[in-house]
């Protein structure tokens, strides 16, 4: 079944833009992404005005609270957001830092899809993809190599019981 | 004050106004990680900030969205040119 989020391709990771006719009324948004599976597990996305992000061309966002062990893991999103065009094509490096600030893993992603529009950068269990087999409060810290637009995203920490917590990268 | 200048003072308010509308009518609330993989779905219920009861929801797998989203709602993905990929309304 194709996704009917307009202009998103089934399993895909985007960003997704909402406005309204009367810009002074924009809507109060809950985005919400379930597990159809196992219900009710789910995550609560942060929702920001475009405004916002375009006054914040964030470079480099900051993620606290990185986990990975047996039981539990932490994704990564990330997107560049411009006022011009929307969601940019992007490359950006991300790195993890242990507790005690040393550098445990790092990696360099991009969101450019050949001949289609740029999707999120979704990484799930990120320290996992870094090489990284345990770390606890550690900070991931992803910084843009090129593109245009402001960095925005976030991270969500899955804990066994189902809870997850969620991070942004920067103080709106 | 001239009339000169009361015309270049006239010409800036306008500028500025057509600056600040510009602005402010591009002006969308972003949601960054939401969309469909695996059994995973993304739900977005929405209020209006001034009125009840309009309000709505939308969910990626269902075709909900056309029906609950409030009319005076677009919600969907932009292209690198800026334009909506689909716009469900308010075209």
């Amino acid at each position: 079944m194709a996704s009917d989020i307009p202009g998103t391709a089934l399993e895909s990771v985007n960003s997704i833009f909402i406005s309204a006719n009367d810009p002074v009324a924009l809507p109060v948004v809950r985005s919400r992404v379930l597990n159809t599976a196992s219900p009710p597990e789910g995550i609560e996305l942060p929702a920001v005005r475009l405004s916002t992000l375009i006054s914040l061309d964030a470079a480099i966002l900051n993620f606290p609270s990185a986990l990975r062990n047996a039981d539990a893991h932490t994704n990564l999103a990330v997107a560049a957001i411009s006022d011009c065009c929307g969601q940019e094509p992007v490359a950006v490096r991300v790195e993890l830092f242990g507790a005690d600030g040393s550098l445990m893993g790092s990696g360099t992603f991009t969101n450019a899809v050949p001949g289609g529009a740029p999707q999120n950068i979704f990484l799930g269990d990120i320290a996992g993809q870094l090489g990284v087999q345990a770390v606890e409060d550690g900070v991931i810290r992803v910084t843009k190599l090129s593109g245009n637009g402001g960095l925005w995203g976030e991270t969500s920490t899955v804990y066994p019981s189902g809870s997850v917590s969620v991070s942004v990268g920067r103080n709106p | 004050m001239t009339s000169k200048s009361r015309r270049s003072l006239l010409l800036g308010l306008i500028a500025g106004l057509a600056v600040v509308g510009r602005s402010y009518s591009a002006d969308a609330v972003v949601v960054v990680g939401a969309g469909t993989l695996g059994s995973w779905t993304t739900r977005f219920d929405l209020a209006n900030p001034d009125s009840l009861p309009t309000s709505g929801a939308a969910e990626s797998r269902t075709s909900r969205i056309s029906d609950c989203v409030p009319e005076s709602v677009s919600l969907g993905h932009r292209d690198h040119s800026r334009k909506w990929l689909d716009r469900r309304h308010g075209q």
